[in-house]
């Protein structure tokens, strides 16, 4: 695939599951947005859609008909976590273990500005 | 070159940290190793107060005040000074208000600064052309 | 005997009796239905636009086809809240098209659309012919698909009906007269919106 002409979106890293302890929460996702330092920083991005985008194996077939190897996951922000910049992300099926230390792209979309 | 820039009563200081970062300060009293008293010009955001060298840089400029002089001293003495004028004149300074400038830019101010760049590099690059060709013509 | 047997055995015998019993609570409420999502719709009336969106604003497109795009907002569209935009087609490709208020950013950059008439246009002015279109482009991909190979995906256009051209036309001049007014506003539209490495949308103005 081309790289596309225009980002339009901020890179954010997974971190890991959101958890304590013992305990992990998979459901919700660490993720770490570029330039993000503090808690204040992460209100812009509260409710911004994510994209985790991969390459798997098989091909499968586009909406447009075409086939591809890239798949994306799906999520949405959905708070902060700690103090550092750091926001949970909800995606629409859990987000492997595989994808932690991956790259993420933070939508600009919904936009409130 | 001896060392000039000293932790002293009077030195004009940047404040790093925070929200008052970027300001400009003045050292009053100095309380021990680490912590020194700063005030500011008049109208600053900066009130007088403790703050942790670590929290200060201290730059080229120093103004004649008592130690641990009043406020009121402090904002006649950066006026007459006119330490903020001098700052801003100072490589540093410029850098600053730079930056403050482009922060402050729109999505098209951005834009115009981008072909302004652009039209930049471009005149250098046919001087420079203009040079090389000078130079490999006369060699 | 428990308290509650008692309660209940008081409660059986005066029922017995034919003494009514007190209801237990207010029956003054009156069940009204909710209403549904169309008639919702209508008491609303309009979407409430972000307060950075007047017509005349200058957005960036988040999303789609023209993503990246800088075009300029012209009015809301009653019925559905979205926003009408242009490019203008003649700049940057972009055509009299409906975008939602949250897959745009607002910058800043007014142009004049006081002499840009776009009252003609409304959802219905979309949708019209729509289904048309769509035969239209079924029957495209079938050919398509026949010859297979002969690819020429960008020919939807041609079933662009004249009167949508004449208005685009209409509205791209007058747009234009107000954009040329300001120096490298041409150019602006012309490009791209893209982050760069070191830029921050939380800490950008637009």
């Amino acid at each position: 695939m081309a790289k596309e002409p225009v980002r339009l979106y901020c890179k954010g890293l997974v971190l890991g599951y959101r958890r304590s302890q013992r305990r992990q929460h998979p459901q919700q996702a660490r993720v770490q947005i570029e330039g993000v330092k503090t808690r204040q920083d992460t209100v812009f991005y509260a409710g911004k859609r994510v994209a985790y985008v991969y390459k798997a194996k098989t091909e499968k077939h586009t909406r447009k008909g075409t086939l591809t190897r890239h798949r994306c996951i799906w999520g949405k922000i959905i708070g902060a976590h700690g103090n550092t910049g750091v926001v949970r992300v909800k995606f629409a099926r859990n987000i492997p273990p595989s994808a932690f230390g991956k790259r993420v792209r933070v939508m600009l979309y919904p936009s409130n500005i | 070159m001896a060392f000039k820039r000293f932790v002293e009563v009077g030195r004009i200081c940047l404040i790093s940290y925070g929200r008052l970062s970027n300001q400009l300060c003045v050292i009053v009293d100095v309380m021990d190793q680490n912590h020194v008293i700063i005030d500011a010009a008049d109208g600053s955001p900066v009130q007088r107060q403790v703050i942790n060298l670590k929290r200060l840089n201290l730059t080229d400029l120093v103004v004649k005040l008592p130690r641990g002089c009043k406020s009121k001293t402090v904002h006649k003495v950066m006026a007459q000074e006119d330490v903020e004028a001098k700052f801003a004149a100072t490589a540093w300074g410029r850098k600053i208000a730079r930056q403050r400038l482009r922060a402050g830019l729109n999505d098209f101010d951005r834009f115009k600064v981008m072909v302004a760049r652009k039209r930049r590099s471009y005149l250098i690059g046919q001087e420079l052309g203009a040079l090389r060709k000078e130079r490999s013509g006369g060699a | 005997m428990t308290c509650r047997d008692t309660r209940n055995a008081k409660k059986q015998a005066a029922s017995r009796a034919g003494v009514r019993r007190r209801p237990e609570y207010p029956t003054e409420y009156v069940r009204r239905p909710l209403p549904t999502g169309a008639k919702r719709r209508a008491q609303r009336q309009v979407t409430r636009l972000r307060p950075s969106l007047v017509p005349g604003t200058v957005v960036i497109l988040l999303a789609g086809r023209f993503r990246g795009c800088r075009v300029v907002f012209l009015k809301q569209l009653p019925k559905s809240g979205l926003l009408l935009v242009s490019g203008p087609l003649v700049l940057n490709g972009v055509p009299l098209r409906r975008v939602n208020q949250a897959y745009v950013i607002a910058t800043s950059t007014r142009v004049d659309v006081s002499e840009v008439d776009v009252t003609a246009i409304d959802d219905a002015w979309f949708t019209a012919g729509a289904a048309k279109q769509r035969a239209a482009r079924r029957l495209q991909q079938k050919k398509r698909q026949a010859e297979a190979g002969e690819m020429d995906v960008d020919k939807p256009s041609e079933g662009r009906p004249p009167e949508k051209i004449a208005l685009q036309k209409q509205v791209d001049n007058a747009l234009l007269v107000s954009i040329k007014k300001e120096t490298l506003l041409k150019e602006y539209l012309q490009s791209r919106f893209s982050l760069t490495k070191g830029q921050y949308p939380h800490q950008m103005k637009f």
